[in-house]
């Protein structure tokens, strides 16, 4: 039996008629064409499907559908429509992107992290992706590239931070990877 | 200069904004969704398919089985036995074999689809692991395969009987290392277009375009040129996405029978239990040395469990069997090696090749002599190891080898002589060292790769290459390659992706060849596109005889400055003339090298690849719990063309060792994985991260492009090795299995605690 459900997905409504158990996941790639959100696993585990609902990052091949009406969704795809954010271009410089499937899904959920949360230490990082798995970088260029975004000024430009974000120092220690002595590739 | 500069992926900014194409996402009018039926059974006779319910579902419009396609048998490549069918029509050999398709016109309709295909089976005895599958009078998965036997592989070199008689320790071990999956995050997929004059399109997001061309014809009796593959954007791969699992020959008919597109992805579960993990393998081993600690002797018996097709497991037999014996001075060794059919899933590659199993025993042994004779590890390796221009036990002729500097590097960096000399309870250092081809010839015939560069009258540069990028910055490598030829900048190189309609014959990225082999071949396209444009310039200007240089985009003359022309200008005048034409270059590269023969020495590879690495862990006493505190590596991957992509390389694929020797593991009960999740299996996240340390030796190679050699399979093949050294220096406790878990170590440690008492 089919549902007709009316969703919000970047500023637009759309109207689609789904199972109660499509997942929005596959709502937003398979009838919508929103296939920068991503899955990897069809059970939550990975965070590569993860959206913005109403702000905060939720794993979008666990979400039925229906359960969506009703709120805003934002997708990497709405993220990007003013151009790439500093965020996004932090993953660039770190060199946080490989092969790039999991990277939309890390993108929501650092921004998440960045717009609804005043603790952005790498502790607060780390908790914040535990969630989100990548296999290429070995995470720690993307632990580096939301660590320089949060403090970049001007964050993510359109959309407006929590009244009274602070960001707190960046933390070195674990993880952080030692200065690398000159290389004759470099040199010269 | 493009060349040694930190240089983010090319399509970066596009992934980060959710922009490029994946299999996964591609969408086609009228197209339908594929789905695979598989065997809920570990070996079983096929009976009777009976589809006729399933095709009376609204929307189901297509299942084909066996019966339905060619009746042929095919295998990976050439050189392995052809035991597979694109669906299973006579057994089932795993549970997991493909046995139907079925297309519809959307994913849950397909699934629904799936139930209600009746299959018949008549269950046969189940042979899930090597013991059962060797055993006396054991039922066979192949009829052609006595014992189960899939392969064997023996050679010797020197005279290891003596060597072992004469030797002053001898040390003997028996290993086993599981299977783990590559954990890629795309799932393996296709959308196959059967057009209307009989040819066959299929996109799949592999590193084997040519490869799965061929197989794909071989599958459905196509001739090679009826059929285009066609690679998008790749999530991932790490050696696994070159094999043609019945998916992609069973959506192509799909695509067939019912005129439309048709698009099968798998789910996660069906990545555990149905597709190519890494081998796992019983190895037993015995090595022998004289007292002064140089090593004399290595006698190997290695079984791999291929399950139940070869796939690519010969070659990797191949590799496994003599790859290690060039890491040291060795001058007798001996291997008996043999593949065993059983009922688990085929197998395949997974950075390095079976790199990382043997490692972990050849590694074991060393420090197992260096206990013996009362050495200190590291100082044992160095004493044995290879150095530049040695020729090792198997021909390998090592033109540059950094392994020595290596260890020399993660000695120093990780204070290890401090550290080991201070005895701190329960935390520990280990240390180990690896060795991989770069480049490895698997064939007699043509090995090396070929590239086309164009300079378009833009000015920009259009590179095609069939070899591939499937997100390990393969095409980064190559545009930096040709910007650094061209004096151009690195946003003025494009790389295709391999079509096989439009790029080269190419053998695809594995065994590291891509920098060194693909990377090559756009050197010599590049540097032949340069003096074209030198040519074409001096015509221009009507002069002869005169020294000329690219200098930033610009053509110039020395003691000339009257002349001076953008790449641009040159290539438009080029393109416009008459009797001009674009300006467009083919690189070819062969490498110099001979296949690997077990009976004589031959030098495979291009190149040889080093690393060193020392772990520090502490262990927690009361649950046997392994932090690793910081991994140290030193790399010698020859000059490093791009530092941003090598460090993560590196790093990656540390963690990836981290997961495979502690706690990722496919669990299999007789033949299927007890879990089939990410984290039923223990996939890394952020948290089990250590703080990594990556070096690169003063290395350069001769061969390579600007010195490179392979960087992608050193990080992960010394981590079991060492954390288990690590472990033995915080515990006392050596482990001879993968993976280490916290149980096996905290019953140690209880045993441990038990004798004490006595």
């Amino acid at each position: 039996m089919k549902i007709d459900v009316s969703l919000e997905v970047n500023g637009s409504t759309r109207r689609v008629s789904v199972e109660p158990t499509t997942m929005l996941s596959a709502v937003l790639r398979e009838y919508l064409l929103l296939t920068g959100t991503k899955e990897a696993c069809g059970l939550g585990e990975c965070g590569s499907c993860a959206v913005l609902i109403d702000g905060k990052a939720v794993n979008s091949c666990c979400l039925p559908a229906v359960d969506a009406e009703g709120s805003e969704i934002l997708t990497i795809e709405g993220l990007s429509t003013g151009g790439i954010t500093s965020l996004q271009q932090a993953f660039v410089d770190h060199g946080a992107i490989h092969c790039g499937f999991c990277t939309p899904g890390f993108v929501m959920t650092a921004h998440d992290l960045l717009t609804n949360d005043i603790d952005h230490s790498r502790e607060a990082i780390k908790r914040a992706v535990e969630g989100n798995i990548c296999r290429c970088t070995g995470y720690l260029k993307i632990l580096s590239a939301i660590e320089d975004a949060a403090v970049a000024p001007g964050i993510e430009s359109g959309v407006a931070l929590h009244s009274g974000t602070t960001q707190t120092a960046r933390s070195t220690g674990i993880g952080e990877r030692a200065q690398l002595p000159p290389h004759p590739a470099k040199e010269g | 200069m493009a060349i040694g500069k930190p240089t983010p992926v090319m399509d970066a900014a596009e992934k980060a904004m959710g922009k490029v194409e994946y299999t996964v996402d591609l969408h086609r009018p009228g197209m339908l969704y594929g789905r695979i039926l598989r065997s809920p059974h570990h070996h079983a006779r096929i009976v009777n398919i009976d589809s006729s319910k399933a095709l009376r579902i609204p929307g189901v419009e297509a299942v084909v089985t066996g019966s339905d396609l060619p009746r042929v048998r095919y295998g990976f490549g050439d050189r392995h036995r052809a035991d597979m069918y694109a669906l299973s029509w006579d057994k089932a050999r795993f549970k997991g074999d493909e046995v139907a398709a079925v297309a519809a016109v959307d994913e849950a309709t397909a699934l629904a689809a799936l139930d209600e295909v009746e299959v018949e089976y008549e269950p046969l005895p189940v042979l899930g692991d090597i013991a059962s599958a060797t055993a006396e009078h054991a039922p066979l998965i192949h009829h052609d395969a006595p014992g189960n036997i899939a392969g064997i592989l023996s050679f010797q070199k020197g005279d290891v009987d003596v060597a072992f008689r004469e030797a002053d320790v001898v040390v003997k071990g028996t290993y086993s290392a599981h299977r783990v999956h590559q954990c890629y995050m795309e799932p393996v997929a296709c959308l196959a277009e059967w057009g209307a004059d009989g040819r066959l399109t299929v996109h799949i997001g592999s590193m084997n375009t040519s490869g799965l061309r061929m197989m794909i014809a071989r599958a459905l009796e196509m001739p090679i040129s009826q059929v285009r593959v066609v690679q998008p954007n790749v999530g991932g791969s790490f050696g696994s996405k070159v094999t043609c699992q019945g998916i992609f020959p069973a959506t192509a008919w799909l695509s067939k029978v019912t005129g439309r597109p048709v698009r099968t992805v798998i789910d996660r579960q069906e990545e555990y239990f149905a597709t190519r993990p890494r081998v796992n393998c019983e190895i037993e081993l015995r090595t022998a040395a004289r007292k002064d600690g140089t090593l004399i002797a290595r006698d190997l018996k290695l079984t791999n469990d291929v399950g139940a097709y070869v796939e690519m497991a010969a070659a990797m037999m191949e590799v496994m069997s003599h790859r290690s014996d060039s890491l040291y001075r060795i001058p007798n060794i001996r291997t008996d090696a043999r593949m065993v059919y059983t009922n688990k899933s085929p197998i395949g590659a997974y950075r390095g090749y079976g790199n990382p199993q043997m490692t972990f025993a050849y590694e074991d042994q060393i420090d197992r002599i260096a206990r013996e004779l009362g050495m200190d590890p590291l100082e044992m390796r160095l004493r044995n190891a290879s150095q530049e221009k040695d020729v090792s036990v198997h021909g390998w002729e090592l033109k540059s080898c950094g392994y020595p500097e290596a260890l020399e590097i993660v000695r120093e960096r990780s204070g290890w002589e401090e550290k080991r000399r201070k005895s701190v309870p329960y935390r520990g250092l280990g240390v180990a060292g690896t060795i991989h081809e770069g480049d490895d010839r698997h064939s007699t015939g043509f090995a090396g790769s070929e590239a086309t560069l164009e300079i378009l009258e833009d000015g920009k540069v259009v590179i095609s290459s069939g070899e591939g990028e499937f997100g390990q910055g393969a095409h980064t490598t190559f545009a930096q390659i040709a910007a650094e030829i061209l004096a151009l900048p690195v946003g003025d190189v494009r790389v295709r992706f391999p079509d096989t309609d439009v790029t080269a014959y190419a053998l695809g990225p594995w065994g590291s060849r891509i920098t060194i082999s693909g990377g090559n071949a756009v050197c010599f396209a590049a540097e032949a596109a340069r003096n074209k444009i030198l040519e074409e310039a001096a015509l221009m200007w009507g002069i002869t005889e005169h020294e000329m240089d690219i200098v930033d985009g610009h053509v110039i003359v020395r003691g000339r400055s009257d002349l001076k022309a953008s790449i641009r200008e040159v290539a438009r005048h080029s393109q416009y003339r008459l009797d001009g034409g674009p300006i467009r270059a083919v690189g070819k590269e062969e490498p110099p090298t001979v296949m690997m023969d077990p009976e004589t020495l031959s030098n495979p590879c291009s190149a040889y690849s080093f690393a060193a690495q020392v772990v520090e862990v502490s262990v927690d006493p009361d649950t046997g719990r392994v932090e690793v505190e910081g991994i140290w590596t030193a790399n010698d991957c020859g000059e490093v063309l791009n530092p941003l992509m090598a460090d993560a390389q590196v790093e990656a694929s540390v963690v990836q060792g981290i997961g495979y020797t502690l706690f990722e593991h496919i669990d299999y009960r007789k033949g299927h994985p007890k879990e089939e999740t990410f984290l039923g299996n223990g996939v890394p996240n952020v948290y089990d991260v250590p703080a990594i340390d990556v070096q690169y030796t003063h290395t350069s190679d001769w061969y390579g492009p600007f010195g490179a050699k392979g960087v992608a399979e050193l990080g992960q093949p010394p981590v079991p090795a060492a954390i288990a050294g690590a472990i033995e220096d915080a515990t006392g406790l050596r482990f001879d299995k993968l993976p280490i878990t916290s149980e096996m170590i905290a019953r140690g440690l209880a045993r441990t605690a038990a004798e004490e008492e006595e």
